[in-house]
């Protein structure tokens, strides 16, 4: 268990005192300075090194780090449910390889675990089994909003799961007013917008909320009109963000919700048959 | 131009005087901030930092105020700089590591960073188990935990 190890030969050519060869004797700032130049996809490996190790690995100071030395990544976290309670995974490339078609090709081959280069980790689940499209990228967090919940396909929620992919631990945050299925969720300006995913007649049909001071505010009053849009299904409907403005619209219909007037509008219908696209994906009936 | 050509006495913790112009003692932040603070005297104590290392730090210092001063043909510049920090840095473990304390107590940005970076690319692609031997740190965990993390992770220890 505790092994000491021989320091190197060469300690006496300087006159430093031998205690400085101790990695763990750096401190945690320098670690973490050293820590934060390497590749997430290291961390695995280097958590057992020690305990001391891996809750640096974890911290909010290497993450800190990774931003101020410019090391940041993008991770692709995927949530598949079939049969069972929903699964979330990591998808981890080994180290030194990169992604090609190739091995994205082996991958599907193989389908599950480890096929040389690429494994989808999985993450310890949460006790809250939604299977909720609503999911949105917070920094380095990714909630998951209200229901549906899968032990009853047609069970709506309220709740929302915070997952921290530093720790791979999933934290609760403040539920929402009203439970609902699918909702039309969208970040702006640290604030989480969500409408729909419940009845026409439900109260609020949209809410707000301000994840610095971690509450929930209901949006003004929309009328009937907009409340259809879901009437069908919340599946088809879309949202997106433009300069403040939340656009959110079906096959036939285009609404906005201006962030900073808190006001709803109804986007004409010459709009409505335009096409943008964002970054490879195609919008339909987005307005110009 | 009578302030570049002023030389400060760095003292080692041997006692050891090294002196440096001014531009180059600069370079280290703790100095600077004591030449602006008024302090007054040429010749500056760095107690903690013995002759061997200092000597080095200045010598990273000196460069990289004479690439700093170099007019023109910027590019080659910075190439020729970028290969002195590859030299300067391709130490043995204990000396990078006095260099790193060093830097980061000096507070001299640029070998802080790139010793972190040495000290990164040196570990990254190190078993565990090397990790701590050469870097001397204690195994905390029982047997029993370790397996339990290694469990966790276990896609990552696959060949």
């Amino acid at each position: 268990m505790n092994r000491q190890v021989e320091p190197p030969e060469k300690t006496r050519k300087t006159s430093q005192p031998p205690s400085f060869l101790s990695f763990s004797l750096l401190s945690d700032e320098i670690a973490v300075n050293c820590l934060a130049r390497i590749s997430r996809a290291y961390y695995p490996r280097l958590s057992i090194i020690s305990k001391s190790f891996r809750s640096l690995l974890i911290s909010k100071e290497l993450y800190l780090a990774r931003t101020h030395v410019g090391s940041t990544e993008q991770c692709l976290y995927v949530c598949l449910s079939h049969d069972k309670s929903p699964q979330w995974f990591n998808l981890w490339i080994k180290p030194n390889r990169t992604l090609t078609v190739s091995t994205i090709k082996k991958k599907k081959k193989k389908n599950k675990k480890t096929s040389g280069n690429l494994s989808l980790a999985l993450i310890p689940s949460s006790d809250f089994p939604s299977v909720s499209e609503s999911t949105l990228v917070v920094g380095s967090e990714i909630y998951v909003i209200g229901g549906p919940i899968k032990t009853d396909s047609s069970c709506p929620s309220s709740a929302v799961q915070i997952l921290d992919c530093r720790t791979h631990t999933w934290r609760d945050t403040p539920s929402m007013i009203l439970a609902r299925n699918h909702a039309l969720t969208c970040l702006y300006n640290g604030k989480i917008y969500v409408m729909g995913g419940c009845g026409v007649l439900e109260e609020p049909w949209a809410e707000v909320f301000d994840t610095n001071t971690q509450t929930w505010v209901p949006l003004s009053d929309q009328g009937t009109g907009i409340r259809n849009i879901g009437t069908r299904s919340y599946s088809v409907c879309r949202i997106k963000e433009i300069k403040g403005k939340t656009y959110f619209w079906n096959s036939i219909r285009t609404y906005a919700y201006d962030t900073s007037h808190d006001n709803w509008e109804s986007i004409s219908e010459s709009h409505a048959s335009s096409r943008l696209t964002d970054g490879g994906v195609q919008y339909n009936s987005f307005p110009k | 131009m009578s302030e570049s050509n002023k030389k400060i006495s760095l003292i080692s913790s041997e006692g050891e005087a090294f002196e440096v112009s001014e531009a180059v003692a600069r370079e280290f932040e703790i100095v600077a901030h004591m030449l602006e603070d008024g302090c007054s005297g040429s010749s500056i104590p760095i107690t903690t930092v013995d002759s061997n290392i200092l000597g080095k730090v200045i010598e990273y210092c000196t460069k990289h105020v004479e690439v700093g001063n170099v007019e023109g043909n910027s590019e080659k510049a910075e190439k020729d700089l970028e290969e002195f920090d590859k030299r300067f840095i391709a130490v043995e473990m204990n000396t990078l590591f006095s260099l790193i304390l060093a830097a980061n107590y000096l507070n001299v940005k640029g070998l802080l960073n790139i010793g972190c970076q040495k000290v990164a690319d040196t570990i990254k692609d190190m078993k565990p188990e090397e990790v701590r031997s050469i870097f001397n740190i204690e195994n905390d965990y029982t047997p029993a935990e370790e397996e339990v993390v290694r469990k966790e992770n276990e896609w990552a220890f696959q060949p």
